[in-house]
């Protein structure tokens, strides 16, 4: 019988997933894969990541054995970043704004249809997902974080530096 | 020499597609579309010249699934080969779209290497 799906299947399935999309689409294996750890604080890192960032937010839910299951997952890509994971398709420090956020926006879209498919990978059935919102210098919105959310993160780094960060908040209330 | 139509919201992926397809050393031109609406003015636009149509899934105003089913009822284009490239990689969205279109001609998951959409592309740009 189907177990629960939990926070950290969630996070390890971004993980695989970020890991899939840096080699493919970036060009970029990550010698050691991060640890999914818990952090604190989800809202504190949106705010955080107002200035100098791109933010793709992505709410998603699940029915399961009538329970609702609500979560968010969160990527943060500073923009100092984005011409190194982004060259291999001719993106640079000079390109347009409106290219950067689309690719930005691609790499998102392609990171979590590809956690979509872990997620099924691992036995569980589907997430719903729902579209995601994207920022680039400023997040106009807040995460509902209640008292029984968890949020865990991943951070990604290539030849010691940071590249991306992965936040996964859900709830885990019975 | 077909013409190739690339049809994704994203102006990047389109780029990408379309660097791979050089680098794989084909030739042909290519249109690209940003949704099911505008690609089904270019291809009636390119009805003749057009042998290959590498469509999207999740975009606005037409999904891709919409746009292939709404081409696939003219007979002029029924043998035209499709293929859908897209990031819904499960075995359920894979049964959806080949149910819903029996002739899809391939079915590619994002993210892919250069090697993986050559591999499905080949075969069909070095029959035309």
């Amino acid at each position: 019988m189907e177990e629960d799906l939990t926070i950290v299947d969630i996070a390890t399935s971004a993980m695989r997933s970020v890991d899939k999309a840096l080699r493919t689409m970036a060009k970029i294996t990550v010698q050691e894969l991060p640890r999914v750890t818990k952090v604190e604080l989800l809202n504190a890192r949106l705010l955080m990541a107002a200035k100098g960032m791109f933010v793709s937010i992505l709410p998603f839910n699940r029915l399961f054995r009538k329970k609702r299951l609500k979560g968010v997952c969160v990527l943060y890509i500073p923009k100092a970043n984005l011409s190194r994971i982004f060259q291999a398709i001719g993106i640079t420090d000079t390109s347009p704004e409106a290219e950067l956020q689309d690719a930005c926006g691609e790499f998102c879209n392609i990171v979590l249809g590809g956690l979509k498919t872990e997620v099924v990978k691992m036995g569980h059935s589907e997430l719903d997902l729902s579209t995601p919102r994207s920022y680039i210098d400023s997040v106009d919105e807040a995460i509902d974080i209640s008292d029984y959310c968890q949020n865990y993160g991943l951070s990604f780094t290539h030849e010691g530096k940071w590249l991306l960060t992965v936040d996964v908040t859900m709830e885990t209330s019975d | 020499m077909k013409k190739i139509l690339i049809v994704d919201d994203s102006g990047v992926q389109r780029k990408m597609i379309t660097q791979i397809i050089r680098k794989a050393g084909f030739e042909n031109e290519i249109i690209e579309a940003c949704d099911g609406k505008d690609a089904i003015q270019k291809l009636a636009a390119n009805l003749a010249d057009i042998g290959l149509v590498l469509s999207d899934w999740n975009m606005p105003n037409m999904t891709g699934l919409e746009f292939i089913e709404k081409i696939k009822t003219v007979p002029q284009i029924e043998t035209l080969p499709v293929m859908m490239v897209t990031t819904e990689g499960t075995e359920e969205r894979m049964k959806i779209a080949h149910e819903h279109l029996p002739s899809l001609a391939g079915y590619i998951i994002k993210p892919f290497t250069p090697e993986q959409l050559r591999a499905k592309i080949e075969p069909v740009l070095s029959k035309q």
